[in-house]
């Protein structure tokens, strides 16, 4: 057997009609908003929880860990949902009361499970905390961290700012794979959170984020400022093992 | 390892035969009325090409979830364009090159989002790159064979897919890919060259 003939893909009539429907809907949907317009709708349903953006001409990218929430609609029918939306989906127009744009008919909102549970249609910066830790819970660490550092960007002056920096950190360096971009969050929630109850904490993840990027000097000098400032700490232990040279 | 033996005796690429005049003329036919802005007749040509796209997307991502992503916006692409095409026989070849062009922007994506640590999508993908139904020796085979594409540059990917998976002629793959036919054979004897020295039986591309 040729390695053609041995990678067919799955051309079920079902696959073939979803596509199709797909597509044809791309044909009879009205002219798309500008892109810049329309990428703003995704983020500001994801990040202020007017709802998960499911737009019927589909022509942009969401992450792959976002598709499953996000449902293609022409509304008031979904026309393709994602695995994770239930079956049964309120498919309201937008509420003019969240203060978005009227949207065009080829965009319709849906309330998915993410959104109805983790992203109410009025969200209160006080609610943050509690949406994106039930993000992160939910296996979304960017739909969390697209939380924080939309908070971040907009209330900066908030006393939690620092605490949102702080969990963007832990976001990236535990679940997200970036220690670059850890590093720079925690830099910015030391910097934000001078007298926080959390500073032991993020003390001794500076020592680890360094240590992870094999940044030896760096790692060693932040270590001997923990262990100067918490000197009985809880992490003195563990980061006596870190700081070490990689070989080469 | 299985691969290593039969990496270097590749399948022979399929002669070309081209679609025949019948099917040309039927596309043909059913361009002119897509073009006059018919639905049905762009539903046609969806319904005949459309094992088309997913077989070539398929190959070229090498299975994954993106695969229905490439054939839609292909075919979104290529309605969208239809104006575009001069000659209204020649749609399955002017359609295949546009799968490919969208198949190698998801590729490159791909590449981007696991370097950025975002899903390693490829990985994740070829293990339904072979179908089920094939002996678990070629199973093992291409899966290993993607395995090794997935660490080469797309182009060249896409090169060496198109010759020995879709067992496509020289001048269709320049055809396909837009590159002269020399590029085309450079790019594949580099592919070549790497596999088989991963396998131990060359020095270094």
């Amino acid at each position: 057997m040729n390695w053609r003939d041995a990678t067919k893909p799955d051309v079920s009539r079902a696959r073939r009609e979803a596509i199709w429907g797909a597509v044809e809907t791309s044909l009879t949907a009205a002219p798309p908003p500008p892109r810049r317009w329309r990428w703003l709708l995704l983020t500001s349903g994801l990040l202020t929880g007017v709802a998960t953006a499911a737009v019927v001409k589909r022509s942009w990218w969401v992450p792959r860990p976002l598709a499953g929430d996000i449902a293609e609609v022409q509304s008031p029918v979904p026309a393709r949902r994602g695995p994770r939306v239930p079956e049964l989906v309120e498919v309201p127009t937008l509420d003019t009361a969240t203060g978005a744009p009227a949207l065009p008919e080829s965009v319709a909102v849906e309330r998915s499970g993410v959104a109805s549970s983790a992203v109410a249609s009025s969200t209160p910066v006080d609610d943050l905390f509690v949406r994106a830790s039930e993000f992160r819970r939910q296996g979304h660490p960017e739909l969390a961290a697209r939380l924080f550092a939309g908070f971040l960007r907009d209330h900066r002056g908030d006393p939690r700012a620092g605490l949102a920096a702080f969990q963007l950190g832990l976001l990236y360096a535990d679940e997200l794979g970036s220690n670059t971009a850890a590093l720079k969050h925690f830099k910015a929630a030391w910097k934000l959170s001078p007298e926080a109850v959390w500073r032991e904490e993020l003390a001794a993840r500076f020592v680890l984020t360094y240590d992870r990027l094999g940044r030896v000097e760096s790692c060693r000098r932040t270590r001997e400022r923990y262990t100067r400032d918490y000197p009985n700490g809880v992490h003195t232990e563990r980061l006596g093992t870190l700081c070490h040279l990689s070989s080469p | 390892m299985v691969f290593t033996q039969r990496a270097v005796n590749y399948p022979e690429p399929k002669s070309s035969s081209g679609a025949s005049s019948k099917n040309e003329d039927d596309d043909a036919a059913a361009v002119e009325q897509a073009k006059q802005g018919s639905r049905l007749a762009k539903q046609a040509l969806y319904v005949r090409h459309v094992e088309l796209a997913l077989g070539l997307a398929h190959r070229l991502l090498g299975g994954g979830g993106d695969v229905d992503d490439v054939v839609q916006d292909a075919f979104i692409k290529a309605f969208a364009r239809l104006q575009q095409l001069r000659d209204p026989a020649r749609f399955r070849a002017w359609f295949s090159s546009i799968v490919v062009n969208v198949a190698r922007r998801y590729l490159r994506r791909q590449r981007l989002r696991s370097r950025l640590g975002i899903g390693d999508v490829m990985s994740d993908a070829i293990d339904s790159v072979a179908s089920d139904s094939a002996p678990p020796s070629v199973q093992a085979e291409l899966r290993d064979v993607y395995r090794r594409l997935h660490r080469m540059p797309t182009d060249i990917r896409i090169a060496f897919t198109l010759r020995y998976v879709e067992r496509l002629q020289l001048e269709e793959i320049a055809s396909l890919t837009a590159t002269s036919l020399s590029t085309v054979k450079r790019r594949i004897q580099y592919a070549e060259r790497k596999l088989r020295f991963e396998s131990g039986q060359e020095d270094a591309p």
